[in-house]
């Protein structure tokens, strides 16, 4: 598949912090590309640079088929973005913001069909300070595709907000993709980065410690299942050593790595029955990239 | 263009909509104007003190004592009121002719003329006659010519009346000289002050409290994600800066006309030029320290720092003469005194005390030096 973005050993320094260490990828047209890290790994850095927010010290840049030196007008009229920490001026509303926009672009689609498109179109004459997180998030969306862009940056696109409004953003990138739009995506939300990427690159300390498909990385990074159940803290050391290795506590819960489901469950219940614990709340999982991050780093995403 | 309008565009809105920047650039100006306006509006400038003059050529007694009665009334007054009595029994003529070029030439506002008769009519019952002279289509020769006028009838009262001579004999005769070019009034000279005022503020601190906000918000970073450039933005801003301040010096207009009957006579190539050197000059000033100051405090201060020397010792609202000497060279390095020299002169308020060449001169040297100096600083972004 052609690639839309081409970088190579991509660097940018903050005095003695690498925030990009050598960084290099493709995006390929048409997909939907997710920059996964926790939070410092250097991701917005890498995405303020390729938006043309940021001068990077060293590495190359392809864009749409150019090699490009600084991202400047004629590149940014082709993207669209969704910053981290943007924001719109307070007292406008919501049409105003979107007509605001749409001057800055050469040629922009119809802003009612995009507010529709996000589902903000009863707020069009709402004031932008008084929109909950969610429909301002949604109205970023709505800025970053009013030039209809070949490659649409976006920066945790849905941090902060409920699950409902987390899917609706989800299911507006997934139509983007089915209509042959780029989209680049960072985000320390692994669930996100894998039902919606086709192309993961995980990144940790300004690097790229693992890419692929989400399928695959799981599959070379991740164990074969887990099973997860609640169990009080002090128990916790009986269980590591009675399955050494293979356990490890998130909070109030047990997370058990499982080779044989067969056998191991067995031997999990009858742990708890000699010692009179009641396993509640016990469900059976999927590895996923929070695991995958985990092997690889022996921390979590959310760290 | 169609970026700089749609910026424009907005930036006005926001103007309207924000509950501060509504009453700092929208009200204040026009309470200002208001409060000074109906403190100091009945006088004009620089007559809070009005100064009469007597010319006495009666030799009788009567024409001494109201003389007499003039001096002491005068020691008594006070600050306030001047008075000078001019004694020339010799040439009463020329007495008068020189009371009453002095009222010409506004040298005092109000002459008091005493005839050679005086007492003579008084004694023999026969009706005398005081002439008061004060200068034409001036509010202050008129105060001091009724002042005058208060002053004779009270000397009938008390002073005739005791005398046996009856009061009702004794009449003022009032007349209006010279004065063909009418005198500013302190609300004409106020109100282009005020219209710099508002331009100043919203340069000053409209200026820099936009787009240092919205730079500390990330809105402007928003922007420059997009084909926006620095520069077009800029130049948007201060296209909607010009419609608010235009805005703002209608209203001022429209309330001046309103409240005080002043007219000023706008629509004049030298006042246009001088409003358009103002806002650009502040517009300078506030790209600077929008340029120098990381966060909007700081941009603050920064404003507040500048705005007390600038504002205040600009002659805005009082004639810059009044000043002391150690401030003088404060005042001669200050745009705001020369564009309010220059505009105050360009509209016929006053006689500029600066040539035109340093009314223009300095304001174009703050400009550039703040335009030159911000383009050397701005981060628009925090790009790194």
């Amino acid at each position: 598949m052609a690639w839309i973005l081409r970088v190579r050993d991509l660097q940018k320094f903050y005095g003695p912090v690498r925030a990009v260490d050598g960084v290099s990828f493709d995006v390929s047209a048409g997909t939907i590309f997710a920059l996964l890290g926790p939070n410092g790994a250097g991701k917005t850095t890498t995405v303020e640079i390729l938006e043309g927010l940021r001068t990077p010290d060293a590495g190359e840049i392809w864009l749409f088929g150019e090699k490009v030196d600084r991202i400047g007008p004629s590149q940014k009229a082709r993207m669209g973005v969704l910053l981290q920490e943007g924001a719109f001026e307070p007292y406008l509303r919501v049409r105003e913001v979107l007509a605001l926009f749409a001057a800055f672009f050469p040629r922009s689609a119809e802003p009612d069909e995009l507010l529709s498109l996000v589902g903000l179109r009863d707020k069009a004459r709402a004031l932008v300070k008084n929109l909950s997180g969610g429909q301002k998030q949604r109205l970023a969306l709505a800025t970053a595709l009013l030039n209809d862009p070949e490659l649409l940056f976006l920066d945790e696109p849905t941090a902060g907000l409920d699950p409902q409004a987390r899917r609706h953003i989800w299911d507006i990138l997934q139509n983007l993709r089915a209509r042959g739009n780029t989209v680049f995506l960072t985000t320390h939300h692994m669930e996100e980065a894998e039902t919606l990427s086709d192309w993961v690159c995980i990144m940790d300390h300004g690097r790229i410690i693992a890419e692929g498909g989400p399928k695959d990385l799981i599959s070379r990074f991740g164990p074969a299942t887990f099973v997860e159940f609640e169990l009080p803290g002090e128990l916790f050391s009986a269980l590591s050593a009675g399955f050494p290795e293979r356990v490890r506590q998130d909070g109030e819960r047990a997370i058990l790595h499982v080779e044989d489901l067969g056998a191991d469950m067995a031997a999990l219940f009858s742990w708890a029955a000699e010692r009179g614990v009641t396993l509640a709340n016990v469900t059976l999982r999927q590895p996923n990239l929070e695991d995958v991050f985990l092997s690889l780093t022996g921390r979590r995403l959310r760290d | 263009m169609k970026a700089l309008l749609a910026l424009a565009q907005s930036s006005v809105l926001v103007s309207l909509r924000e509950r501060e920047s509504l009453f700092w650039f929208w009200i204040f100006p026009v309470l200002l104007l208001a409060l000074l306006g109906t403190v100091f509006g009945r006088v004009e400038r620089g007559e809070i003190e009005l100064h009469m003059v007597l010319a006495n050529t009666d030799p009788g007694p009567l024409g001494q004592a109201l003389a007499q009665a003039f001096q002491a009334w005068a020691m008594g007054a006070g600050l306030v009121l001047h008075f000078q009595i001019l004694t020339d029994p010799q040439n009463p003529e020329d007495l008068f002719a020189r009371a009453r070029t002095a009222v010409e030439e506004g040298q005092v506002h109000a002459a008091l003329l005493i005839p050679g008769d005086f007492s003579a009519k008084l004694w023999a019952n026969g009706q005398a006659r005081v002439q008061i002279l004060y200068r034409r289509g001036e509010a202050g020769a008129s105060t001091a010519a009724s002042i005058l006028s208060e002053f004779v009838e009270e000397f009938g009262r008390s002073y005739l009346t005791g005398k046996g001579t009856l009061a009702e004999s004794l009449s003022v005769e009032m007349r209006a000289v010279g004065g063909e070019a009418q005198r500013v009034r302190y609300v004409e000279f106020l109100l282009p002050g005020v219209i710099l005022m508002a331009l100043f503020i919203n340069g000053l601190f409209s200026t820099p409290s936009v787009i240092v906000l919205a730079k500390e918000a990330g809105i402007l970073r928003r922007y420059f994600a997009t084909p926006l450039s620095g520069s077009r933005y800029l130049l948007g801003f201060a296209l909607g800066t010009f419609f608010t301040s235009a805005i703002q010096v209608a209203i001022l207009l429209a309330f001046g006309w309103l409240a005080f009957g002043v007219r000023l006579p706008l629509l004049r190539l030298g006042s246009l030029g001088y409003l358009l050197l103002s806002f650009a000059t502040f517009l300078g000033l506030g790209f600077l320290i929008s340029a120098l100051s990381r966060t909007y405090r700081a941009a603050m201060a920064l404003a507040n720092l500048v705005n007390l020397p600038l504002q205040f010792l600009g002659g805005l609202y009082f004639p810059v003469a009044d000043l002391p000497d150690a401030l003088r060279w404060v005042m001669a390095a200050n745009p705001l005194t020369h564009l309010a020299e220059g505009f105050r002169g360009s509209l016929g308020l006053l006689t500029p005390a600066f040539p035109l060449w340093a009314n223009l001169l300095v304001p174009l040297l703050w400009l550039s030096g703040s335009v030159f100096l911000a383009a050397l600083r701005i981060r628009l972004t925090e790009v790194g």
